[in-house]
């Protein structure tokens, strides 16, 4: 039989995707559903003086208004849970919808129900909620500021979490006096996710039973039952359904349980008819959790002949107006730890400052906290190596984890398993030319004119979220593992129920590969089931690159347990021990005789029939496994990016983007390198152009895409890709993960570069996105400074 | 937001003052302006309806008075809130005598929330400033039309500040019949103004012989198509 596992096969997804036929939650119509349109604070920060429905109740094909005393009245929890815990977080609470303050443009007020969309929109239009309007804090830094606006009475000076890891002694003391000290003060840019399909509910209560189907766009629908059950509606999980139909896209904006489902959830419930709310897209932006947005101060201490002594960085965290469900464990356990990067560090110290803002929630956007992590790494080995006069691949290569240190125990709490980064950085920097290029370079500065910059990024990640253990003795209070339960039919066909939720990375073809690869069998007689409490097994969900390497375990371990079940089978058949059976080509035979064998099909067969089985054989053919992976997974590698400026109007032109990631072994090449292409996209679109911006007021000023620069194709390049492949250690199948890679690895590449190409001015430091404008300004500047020199 | 400008008027500065004064010539003079009312000393309220962009929708509001120093000038407080969201601002006018003309001054500095500054954001300032010109436009019609002349058709103003010409009441014919002006004026003078900000004078005739060059290939490219077919 052909291979499977490594084979750039085609995603079965596509055909429907691409035809239009996918059905999202949006196309789901049911008998006598309405619609629901929220009523959002236009306001960052007032108190809710009263709220009027009147008029919103008369208009035309109105059902229903309500608001928070609603709520209240219902006997509903109606508070939106935080999902992660850290040691002495502030945790105010939630109400799904204002009680008496809204704390950010889009905080949700109140609801209205009508027969179609278009008149419950305009029927919120005519609630009237009277406001009066307090002062909003926008800045992270600003907000702890002596007198600044509050946005909880419960968290002093807007702090939720003071929270730091590694040891401050010793990496204060390798900063008393280095050879070299570096020292950069950093701004990780807002984002918004953007996925192309925006959030949707669809809540169907039946009355007669007291249960809830949920269709959600969710990349984790186990999770988002749980949560709602926990503080939400008052239901318990045995009668709430969550359902991910196709879901278009998430970037970890659809982890997130929010109000809107609660609330759709509360309408249901309250006119026993189906109600569906769709997000606009402005309202997506104004709702859906916002990602980095980070103020930093990073120091690195170097010794004269450029080994790193020591890592210090000071971070404010923006976390928005409420804790969403993720939202302490990004800038932290997702932050903090990776601050080690591909180098040895003697000594790290890490601070982080959870700061509650008049903003959106802040949380996990693709990357999520690692990103963030490898902007300040790579950031200062950057401007250490323009520092010292080293070379920047030269600096990265004095300073990396030799790859016979591993397992390496980090400074910061982490224990890398595997890693081997030398080949990675050579083979990116033979990719793309290294020296021909810092020739080149050198010719431009000395005519002017256009310049080019290099811009290296050796990154890490921890993927593979998360190994329960670990986690937990880092102070979180729960562990992310997963499931899988394959079910052999008796025709020889195999589900798979899994607790991965896919929302656009193609599980139902790689998850496939790996079944078709352990059993033999032909990749069209597997299913895979996902995204429905009603069929699958608890499950997590899909984030923090995990699906591959920990559902995708889960699964392997299952089809394991099939096959010796199937042996024991196959041993009865063919009246032989069940250690001398082999499975080969999908059939079951004796070793040694490979003639005297019994197919799939039969042993799938015989395992329904079973009806001369000895006694201690069980009829049935199926597996349930529960994974927790034994350590996180840590993928790495090395990016370059080539960038031209042209110093008289500052635009940035990408040239070339070469990476070279190392994700363990891979399943299907194609789906790894469309991964790579998209992060790559996300996170060159954040260097470059990508920024969300509030006014002082906390209005959000980029809540539509005619105001927040998305990458477009034509921004973009033809990206050079290659991989080194050092399998994980401690996972069956030796995978790691690759979603989030692109985002990490690439921002701080093209910073790095274009920061390069400025070095003539002596631009140390500009601030993400590189606008045409702030580059502009950024010479002039040095221009001007020279000039008075 | 802030926004600043003069407007020369061709009356004495007590008529002026007057007139910004009296809620129904102001009620004529804004655009969208559907009601206002003097509900106290130098208070007054009312109702706008506002089209910035894509968003539309009509704002409830108020206007107070204070600091005032007749007929030198005043200071005020804007307020109002609607579906579209709100506005807020604080704003000072200034009258100078200039022989029997007077020059008014007036500087406003506004917040805008809500839809109206999500989706609009980008035509704000341009629909502010066309708000304003057409607010003075009109109340110089108001003007003259209650001294019995009419000021010249307002000719397109010199660059993107709000400057506009001083009335000239030797060419004043008939009496016109002042009525606030419309949305769809306002709407075509908003992207007038996008387009004054975004393309420098210079450069225009370049771009509109190409937008007139690539609409005749288009329909060469259709007749072409169709012929063909």
């Amino acid at each position: 039989m052909a291979k499977v596992l490594g084979t750039s096969i085609k995603r079965r997804e596509d055909p429907a995707l691409v035809t239009g036929r996918g059905k999202y939650t949006d196309d789901i119509k049911l008998e006598r559903m309405a619609h629901a349109a929220i009523v959002r604070s236009p306001y960052a920060h007032a108190k809710i003086r009263g709220i009027d429905t009147t008029a919103a109740l008369a208009a035309p094909g109105v059902l229903a208004a309500y608001t928070a005393a609603d709520v209240a009245k219902a006997g509903l929890p109606g508070m939106i849970p935080v999902g992660w815990l850290l040691p002495d977080l502030k945790t105010p609470a939630h109400p799904m919808l204002a009680i008496d303050t809204v704390r950010h443009v889009g905080d949700a007020v109140a609801v209205v129900v009508a027969e179609n969309r278009y008149l419950a929109r305009d029927a919120a239009d005519l609630v009237a909620v009277d406001y009066d309007p307090l002062g909003a804090a926008v800045d992270p830094k600003g907000a702890t500021a002596a007198g600044a606006p509050q946005v909880h009475p419960e968290a002093p000076g807007n702090i939720a979490f003071d929270w730091e890891l590694g040891d401050r002694a010793k990496t204060d003391a390798a900063f008393a006096k280095p050879a070299h000290h570096v020292v950069v003060d950093l701004r990780n840019n807002r984002l918004i996710p953007h996925a192309i399909e925006p959030r949707s509910a669809l809540a169907s209560f039946d009355s007669s039973k007291g249960e809830l189907t949920l269709t959600l766009t969710t990349q984790n629908p186990h999770v988002h039952r749980l949560l709602m059950c926990l503080a939400s509606i008052g239901l318990p999980e045995t009668k709430v359904r969550v359902i991910a139909p196709e879901v278009g896209g998430g970037f970890g904006s659809k982890i997130h349980h929010y109000a809107d489902e609660a609330i759709t959830s509360f309408c249901s419930m309250q006119l026993d008819r189906p109600v569906k709310w769709t997000a606009t897209r402005t309202e997506t932006n104004a709702t859906d959790a916002h990602g980095r947005d980070h103020v930093s101060k990073a120091e690195l201490a170097l010794d004269a002949a450029g080994r790193i002594l020591g890592l210090r960085v000071h971070t404010y965290a923006n976390l928005g107006a409420y804790l969403s469900t993720f939202g302490p464990s990004v800038p932290t356990y997702l932050y903090g730890t990776l601050l080690s990067g591909q180098y040895a560090i003697p000594a790290i110290h890490c601070q982080v400052l959870g700061v509650f803002t008049h903003t959106t929630p802040v949380d996990a956007v693709r990357g999520a906290g690692r990103p963030e992590a490898t902007y300040v790494v790579e950031r200062l080995l950057h401007l250490a190596a323009d520092q010292l006069g080293i070379d920047q691949a030269e600096l990265r290569r004095r300073n990396f984890i030799p790859p016979d240190a591993f397992p390496f125990q980090t400074e910061v709490a982490l224990q890398y398993d595997s890693g081997n980064y030398e080949p990675a950085l050579d083979r990116a920097l033979e990719m793309v030319g290294y020296q021909a290029l810092r020739a080149d370079q050198a010719k431009r500065r000395s005519s002017g004119g256009k310049q080019i910059g290099l811009g290296l990024s050796s990154y890490i990640e921890a993927c593979g979220l998360a190994p329960s253990k670990v986690v937990g003795s880092l102070g979180a209070q729960a562990g992310l593992w997963e499931s899988a339960d394959v079910r052999v039919q008796p025709t020889g066909g195999v589900t798979v129920y899994t607790g991965s939720s896919p929302h656009g990375q193609g599980h139902e073809t790689t998850f496939s590969q790996i079944v078709a690869d352990k059993l033999g069998v032909p990749m069209d007689q597997v299913q895979i089931i996902h995204g429905d409490t009603g069929q699958v097994q608890f499950g997590m969900g899909t984030y923090g690159s995990r699906s591959a390497a920990v559902g995708g375990s889960a699964i392997a371990r299952s089809a394991d347990k099939i096959i010796e079940k199937g042996k024991r089978i196959a041993a009865h058949l063919l009246e032989a021990a069940a250690e001398d059976i082999e499975l080969a080509d999908g059939k079951f035979s004796v070793k040694g005789s490979p003639d005297k064998g019994v197919g799939w099909g039969d042993v799938a067969l015989q395992a329904y029939l079973a009806h001369n089985f000895p006694e201690d054989l069980e009829p049935g053919l199926q597996a349930v496994t529960f994974y927790d992976p034994a350590n996180f997974t840590y993928p790495f590698g090395t990016h370059i990016a080539v960038v031209e400026i042209d110093p008289e109007i500052g635009q940035v032109k990408l040239l070339r983007y070469v990476a070279v990631d190392d994700v363990g072994n891979v399943i299907n090449p194609m789906i790894v390198d469309g991964q790579i292409h998209g992060g790559l996209a996300q996170g060159i679109g954040q260097a470059l152009w990508e920024n969300a911006v509030y006014d002082e007021t906390g209005q959000l000023v980029t809540a539509s895409l005619m105001d927040y620069a998305l990458p477009r194709a034509h921004n973009l390049v033809a990206f050079e890709l290659d991989r080194t492949v050092t399998p994980c250690p401690h996972n069956p199948l030796g995978v790691k993960g690759v979603g989030e890679a692109g985002a990490i690895a690439s921002p701080v590449a093209v910073v790095n570069a274009v920061m390069d190409a400025l070095s003539p001015w002596g631009i140390r430091h500009v601030d993400m996105p590189l606008s045409a404008e702030k580059v502009w300004r950024a010479i002039r500047e040095a221009e001007a400074k020279r000039a008075a020199a | 937001m802030k926004l600043s400008g003069q407007h020369l008027f061709d009356v004495d500065r007590d008529r002026l003052w007057q007139a910004l004064l009296d809620p129904e010539v102001l009620a004529k003079t804004l655009p969208g302006t559907q009601k206002l009312e003097r509900i106290g000393e130098n208070e007054y309220r009312g109702s706008l309806l506002v089209k910035v962009g894509p968003v539309q929708g009509a704002f409830d509001g108020g206007v107070k008075l204070f600091d005032l120093d007749p007929p030198h000038g005043y200071r005020m407080e804007i307020e109002g809130r609607g579906a579209p969201g709100f506005l807020k601002g604080i704003g000072r006018l200034e009258l100078e005598a200039r022989g029997a003309q007077t020059n008014l001054r007036y500087e406003i500095d506004a917040q805008v929330g809500g839809r109206v500054a999500a989706v609009g954001q980008r035509l704000i300032e341009s629909s502010a400033k066309v708000i304003t010109r057409q607010g003075l436009e009109g109340l110089e019609r108001q003007l003259a039309v209650s001294t019995g002349a009419s000021p010249a058709a307002p000719s397109a103003p010199p660059d993107n500040r709000i400057t506009t010409p001083a009335v000239d009441l030797a060419r004043a014919a008939a009496p016109v019949a002042a009525a606030p002006p419309s949305q769809t004026r306002l709407a075509g003078e908003v992207v007038q103004g996008v387009f004054d900000d975004l393309v420098p004078t210079r450069s225009r005739w370049p771009l509109v012989l190409a937008a007139l060059f690539a609409v005749v290939a288009v329909v060469a490219i259709l007749l072409r198509t169709c012929g063909a077919s």
